[in-house]
């Protein structure tokens, strides 16, 4: 049976999972819409920023992922020097050819 | 019917997944940002051949994409939720919207793959060799990220569909319940996956 308090929990994850669900889809309109009126680099930044925001909701609360379990952490870390790395390589690339 | 009243209830062995799983799907992750540093570099050395590269991409097509892997994602979630609360009819409704999501995803991808071809716009033909050198980088990247993931999607649909039946049959109670949890991470992943392929080829491009 389950108690009182964890249905109660899992009721209120419906709608988190609801409302999360619309912010993912209000972060892909906006992307669509700043590929109207924004152009160059801050569009580059505005739109992999969204997808960034969409991609941490989609692992904090669709996939409950938590912070306190070393791989999890080893894991992001990994991920952030990778953005990092990429972005270094997206904008400051010298342009040879 | 309440879901403390149902019958064949699936126990969840464990709330959390086993690191193999977390491995599993960073080098999923691994892989697909191997071919995101290949486009942004040779973005940047043919900025104006990807710009008119991605002009000739179904934005509209795309943007439904994404709609339709939110809500699959969704949808797997709710599913996972149902279990644990016991209600394995309402597991198996979600779970089936989530295959049939999927599978309209997919069929959304091979029309627009269709009308790529009918332009001409394949790796080959003749249309491409009057291409400049960044259209046809582009493309080619283009074809790597969204078949790779195109077949992620499809073994979304054929491990959703198992984890139904599984469900549904209510046999195997414990391997279905973590297949569900596990499942949910699969799918999850193939959808973040998209919202990094959507800006990085429609928008940015």
């Amino acid at each position: 049976m389950i108690e009182k308090s964890t249905a109660q929990n899992i009721q209120l994850e419906y709608g988190r999972y609801i409302l999360m669900w619309l912010a993912l889809v209000a972060l892909s309109a906006l992307s669509i819409a700043l590929s109207s009126f924004v152009r160059g680099d801050i569009q580059i930044i505005a739109v992999i920023a969204a997808a960034v925001i969409q991609a941490a909701i989609l692992l904090v609360v669709f996939m409950g992922l938590r912070l306190k379990d070393a791989i999890v952490r080893f894991f992001i870390g990994f991920i952030l020097l990778y953005l990092i790395f990429n972005t270094v390589l997206f904008f400051l690339t010298p342009a040879a050819a | 019917m309440n879901g403390t009243e149902q019958t064949n209830p699936i126990s969840l062995p464990s709330e959390r997944p086993g690191v193999l799983m977390w491995v599993f799907l960073f080098t999923e992750l691994l892989l697909f940002g191997i071919l995101f540093t290949d486009f942004a570099k040779e973005k940047y050395y043919h900025y104006a051949g990807f710009s008119a590269a991605a002009e000739e991409l179904n934005l509209i097509l795309a943007a439904l994409s994404t709609f339709i892997l939110l809500t699959a994602s969704l949808t797997t979630a709710l599913a996972y939720n149902a279990v644990r609360e016991k209600r394995n009819d309402i597991a198996f409704f979600l779970l089936a919207v989530s295959v049939l999501l999927t599978l309209f995803f997919a069929v959304n991808r091979i029309v627009e793959y269709g009308q790529l071809t009918d332009m001409g716009l394949v790796s080959g033909t003749e249309e491409m060799v009057k291409r400049s050198e960044g259209e046809n980088i582009f493309f080619n990247l283009y074809y790597w990220l969204n078949i790779a993931h195109f077949l992620h999607a499809a073994a979304g649909i054929v491990i959703l569909s198992i984890a139904a039946w599984l469900i549904r049959r209510s046999a195997e109670k414990t391997n279905a319940a973590r297949l569900l949890m596990n499942t949910g991470l699969y799918v999850h992943t193939v959808t973040i996956i998209w919202l990094f392929i959507f800006p990085l080829c429609y928008i940015i491009g």
